[in-house]
């Protein structure tokens, strides 16, 4: 009780990571509760990959383009490693969407070689750069401990929104998930179909 | 009004570039009772998913006249095995899933729409197991609640995909007593997917029979005479 006491004072000093992880806890098994019924699993474990790979690749940029070195340049660098993650893994999300529709390939070896292709890349771009290991593999791999206020609010932004799009395509969301056929004839594939693709 | 419900006009279907059937040509009537014959493989199912708008045509029109100047309504009663057991729905919420199409998104299931659904459920005689697990029902009872499903949608037209697959003798008589008197009762255009020629000779008026990428249309009494059918059986077994 009284580490749990510690943990929530306003001036332990990891607090925000506490909540962070109470949000992430909170949120994830909410949606991937929509995976596990559509068979999607791995997406668990490739959209993290990918996302990595989007930091790494946002993280590269000013490097490639000149705008700095590189290395620990706080918020700017922060501001591009969430852009980077966001911007692949939306992408991710909408090329295997494409190919599920078009009925290319198992979903299984989609997912699988998105991981690969991903993982691959984020080496690559970790082995060609000079000070890549001044603190970018701890992003890489998920290693934070310390948490700012912002990225605090952005969770619980997020955490928020997830909530708010449950409730509102929740019967569309279930219809997509356990017949998809009923779902196109009821038509109602268009409006929930972007995020069951994220499911 | 058209009494014509579907036209297809010189139609190829199929995936991708495949064409599982080619120049298909016809009209099915509203109110009609049709079935759709063949063996696997021949297009049944393709055919039926070109109709749902699920795979695009790859050649010809396919023609639906609107209903009261809104797009034709399908009622779709897959095969029963086509559902993963993980969910745990039971057959009422099953069954509601069919009011979904006309309530938008955030908005409760109204009382009125949840006591259609039990009069549809009431009209199969899937009510006493509505409140059951769906996966744990039989292979009737699950054609049942499907059925009320399809009718909560209050459709147009009914496609059934082998709704009578897996299920026993009796069973698959009570399922399509229960088809055939709500296609009196309501006048809805039935499309069956079936290998029953007995249920065939029964139920339906028109005959789609498919066999290697092209379709045979008549009558029961046209293409179900011993002669035609020897013919069909020859050409299958060929």
């Amino acid at each position: 009780m009284e580490t749990l006491r510690t943990i929530f004072d306003p001036d332990f000093l990891l607090r925000y990571a506490v909540y962070t992880n109470l949000l992430v806890g909170l949120g994830c098994p909410l949606v991937g509760v929509f995976l596990v019924l559509r068979r999607l699993i791995f997406m668990g474990v490739a959209l993290p990959q990918i996302s990595s790979t989007g930091v790494a690749v946002a993280l590269s940029l000013p490097l490639w383009l000149g705008w700095g070195h590189g290395a620990h340049q706080g918020e700017r660098e922060h501001a591009f490693a969430i852009i980077g993650s966001v911007v692949a893994s939306v992408l991710a999300i909408l090329v295997l969407a494409f190919l599920e529709r078009r009925h290319r390939g198992l979903s299984e070896g989609r997912l699988g070689t998105a991981y690969a292709v991903a993982t691959a890349i984020s080496i690559l771009l970790l082995s060609k750069n000079a000070i890549a290991e001044l603190g970018w593999l701890d992003l890489l791999k998920g290693e934070i401990i310390a948490i700012s206020g912002v990225d605090l609010t952005a969770t619980l932004a997020t955490f928020c929104l997830v909530l708010a799009t449950l409730w509102i395509f929740h019967k569309e969301m279930l219809l997509v998930s356990f017949d998809r056929t009923m779902a196109v004839t009821l038509r109602k594939t268009s409006s929930s179909g972007t995020w069951c693709c994220i499911c | 009004m058209n009494d014509m419900i579907i036209s297809l006009e010189n139609l190829t279907i199929g995936y991708d570039a495949n064409a599982v059937l080619t120049g298909l040509s016809l009209q099915i009537r509203r109110g009609s009772f049709t079935a759709l014959l063949g063996a696997n493989g021949s297009g049944k199912s393709t055919l039926l998913k070109t109709l749902l708008g699920l795979i695009p045509p790859l050649q010809g029109r396919i023609t639906m006249e609107p209903v009261n100047g809104r797009p034709l309504n399908f009622g779709f009663v897959p095969q029963q095995g086509d559902f993963d057991p993980v969910y745990l729905l039971s057959g009422f919420e099953v069954a509601l899933m069919g009011v979904y199409g006309r309530i938008g998104a955030g908005r409760f299931v109204p009382s009125a729409e949840k006591e259609f659904v039990r009069e549809c459920l009431h009209a199969t005689g899937a009510e006493a197991f509505a409140k059951r697990r769906f996966s744990e029902l039989s292979g009737g009872q699950k054609q049942r609640v499907l059925i009320a499903r399809a009718l909560a949608t209050r459709p147009d037209a009914l496609l059934l995909d082998e709704p009578t697959a897996g299920v026993d003798t009796a069973a698959t008589q009570a399922v399509m007593n229960m088809i055939s008197r709500i296609h009196h009762e309501h006048r809805f255009t039935v499309i069956l997917v079936t290998h029953d020629l007995h249920l065939v000779r029964e139920y339906a008026e028109l005959v789609i029979w498919l066999h290697q990428g092209e379709a045979r249309i008549g009558t029961v009494v046209e293409l179900l005479n011993p002669q035609h059918l020897a013919e069909i059986m020859e050409m299958e077994f060929r």
